[in-house]
């Protein structure tokens, strides 16, 4: 089972497949042995290669709240993928990140490009993923901060993109 | 002689309090009779209640203000007694009397001393009279002309706050830091005073520089008895409203807190108090103390005052009210180990601690030796954008201070309130702050130390999402398409009503 989560304009993918005794869990390429202790309404007690993770985690439509030991909750979006990720709710300032730590194998527009919601700004690759940075809404670009080849960590701003609404002429 | 008197309780309030009240009630065997406006259909407040009665519209001036409604609510409910909690209708001298009118009994003091501490400079007059240092200042008859107010202000020395007589908690309040700007603070306070109280009277007090806000319990019964409950420090405050309480203040040694207790028993006896209040004071960095307002009501940090004597406030104002004496004598009230509150709102610190309204998706609470929880909310439950941001209070006891700094940053780590945005982690800062650690705060340390404080971005650590992506799998939900834009517009709309508080929030201080 393949699952996309976004939190802010990072997504992240993690696919799940039962292996006895428990889970494999892979994280963009890393895998993880997971055991299931418990599972009681939101708690989830969990060993992830053998160590204790103490969770609870709730949901709402798409959004999971996830509270893990003692630390502070983290509110995140479950999407139906990459492309998904690029909804309406994505933030004011259009400052795009990089969704993982990767090489920057094409950037396919330039600065001043008016763009449509969903274009795709950037391609980013890692551990023989392909992900595209898109436009969450329509706007013009202001500035690209990175060149093909780059290796960029993840939350790194690609490209900074000014919100501007679709012009009535212009098509979707 | 038992409470006797009061069968049957109407609680004027929500929230924790109006739970907090309930439980006392029904520990002295009385019914507690809840009120609720529309918004709090079905309220934890109202499921703890043994009835409740509806009272209007969500604003609370159409129903938690609505001083006819409550106590028509009484009387239909053949109760005995109401009592206000705190904020809402608490310290209105009006409210006293009409409860009293129609043959109730207000659990609070008589409505005189409410009167007499709501009017700061008729309160300043009454404390300097019976010999409590008030703050430096000048109060005249209110309605001074500036040329008058900056002599008094030379005099006194700056920086000087103008305050408003009919005022509380920072609102109809200005700092003046030159005289060139006496002239225009006096006028926008004057008319925001006008405005928020309906009286233009100021007056004028020296900004104690590096205060700690130091208060004292009192209990007084009709009998003539007096006495106090040792002191809450409350030095935490950010914009006026108070996050973190403790007792004992780790500032006082024993002859200080000797003077204050005095001082405090002093303040209340000369305004005639009866049942539960606390005397507020400031205390400067040459460690002298001075009266600064009487809160005449139960305060919100009274839990802290509770776990180190041992004494049920809450319960002690029931049995006063019904004309019982004072449950123990001032000899044998001792501040045993030490208390600490903090005070879990629903506000999003990442966005200048706005107030964050929506469902609650979980309230999970610490329990275990030492803590105590006042809740107003739980699992299920929504928190309305109408009334205050305040969800739970997390108290500690401990033998000391370390003991409880330690269970506290424990017991907060076991807080989980999760669908709106809550100050925890703000919370959690401060107890690992060296300044608060070392017991040196003052009421300018958040504002100096933490302004620059923001919430970390969490970032998305690997076992939160291999947590996520389990219980994907292990319970599949399905994906409500309603919600499928959530955190996005809509979260605006419903900030929207508070946009307009400039960051004081009326009531629970």
């Amino acid at each position: 089972m393949l699952l996309h989560y976004r939190s802010g304009q990072v997504t992240r993918w993690v696919r799940v497949e039962a292996q006895a005794p428990g889970y494999r869990v892979v994280l963009e390429g890393r895998s993880f042995d997971v055991v299931v202790r418990r599972s009681d309404g939101p708690l989830l007690d969990l060993l992830v290669e053998g160590h204790p993770v103490e969770a609870i985690v709730v949901s709402d439509g798409e959004r999971r709240i996830i509270k893990v030991g003692d630390r502070d909750p983290v509110t995140i979006l479950r999407t139906e993928g990459a492309r998904r990720a690029t909804g309406p709710a994505g933030p004011p300032e259009g400052r795009l990140t990089a969704a993982m730590d990767g090489q920057v194998v094409a950037v396919m527009t330039r600065q001043g490009d008016r763009v449509e919601a969903g274009a795709t700004l950037v391609v980013l690759e890692a551990m023989k993923m392909e992900m595209r940075v898109v436009a969450p809404f329509p706007g013009r670009v202001r500035t690209i901060s990175c060149a093909p080849g780059d290796v960029v960590e993840r939350g790194r701003v690609l490209v900074d993109l000014e919100p501007e609404p679709s012009g009535e002429t212009l098509p979707g | 002689m038992r409470s006797g008197l009061i069968t049957r309780l109407l609680i004027a309030n929500r929230g924790e309090i109006a739970v907090r009240i309930a439980r006392a009630c029904r520990a002295l065997g009385i019914v507690p009779v809840a009120v609720a406006s529309e918004a709090d259909d079905g309220a934890l407040h109202t499921r703890v209640a043994a009835e409740t009665v509806p009272i209007g519209p969500p604003p609370a001036a159409a129903s938690y203000l609505r001083t006819d409604r409550i106590i028509g609510a009484a009387r239909e409910r053949r109760c005995e007694a109401i009592h206000p909690g705190y904020g809402f209708l608490a310290q209105s001298p009006e409210f006293a009397e009409e409860v009293e009118r129609a043959g109730l009994i207000f659990v609070g003091p008589p409505a005189a001393a409410i009167r007499l501490m709501g009017d700061k400079m008729a309160a300043r007059r009454a404390m300097a009279a019976a010999g409590v240092a008030v703050v430096p200042g000048f109060e005249g008859t209110g309605d001074e002309d500036d040329v008058l107010l900056r002599r008094e202000a030379d005099r006194i020395g700056y920086p000087v706050l103008v305050k408003a007589a009919g005022g509380g908690g920072g609102r109809g309040m200005r700092v003046v830091r030159a005289p060139e700007e006496l002239g225009g603070a006096v006028e926008s306070a004057r008319r925001e005073a006008l405005k928020a109280f309906g009286d233009a009277r100021l007056f004028l007090e020296k900004v104690i520089e590096e205060a700690r806000h130091v208060e004292v319990q009192v209990l007084a019964d009709a009998r003539g008895g007096c006495l106090h409950l040792f002191e809450r420090e409350c030095s935490i405050q950010r914009r006026f409203q108070k996050i973190v309480e403790e007792s004992p203040s780790p500032l006082l040694d024993a002859r200080m807190r000797e003077d204050m207790g005095q001082a405090a028993v002093a303040a209340a006896r000369a305004c005639d108090y009866v049942n539960a209040g606390t005397i507020e004071f400031l205390v400067g960095m040459d460690r002298r103390f001075f009266f600064l307002e009487m809160n005449t009501r139960i305060q919100v940090e009274h839990p802290v005052t509770e776990m180190v004597t041992g004494v049920d406030l809450v319960r002690a104002q029931i049995r006063i009210a019904s004309g019982e004496a004072l449950p123990v004598r001032q000899e044998d009230v001792r501040q045993d180990g030490h208390a600490l509150e903090c005070r879990v709102n629903a506000e999003d610190p990442a966005r200048g601690f706005t107030p964050s309204a929506g469902g609650i998706l979980l309230a999970s609470f610490p329990s275990g030796a030492g803590i105590r929880v006042d809740a107003g909310v739980a699992t299920g439950d929504v928190v309305s954008p109408y009334y205050d941001s305040l969800l739970a209070k997390i108290i500690v006891h401990a033998r000391d201070r370390q003991g409880a700094l330690e269970r506290m940053q424990e017991a907060l780590g076991k807080t989980a309130i999760l669908g709106v945005e809550t100050n925890l982690s703000f919370l959690r800062t401060i107890l690992a702050h060296p300044v608060f650690r070392g017991g040196a705060a003052t009421t300018s340390f958040v504002e100096r130390d933490l302004s620059a404080w923001r919430p970390q971005a969490a970032g998305l650590p690997d076992d939160v999402l291999i947590a996520a992506a389990l219980a994907d799998t292990l319970r599949p939900a399905p994906v409500q398409a309603a919600l499928s834009h959530g955190t996005g517009d809509e979260e605006t709309d419903l900030f929207s009503p508070w946009g307009r508080l400039d960051g004081f929030r009326t009531g629970a201080t």
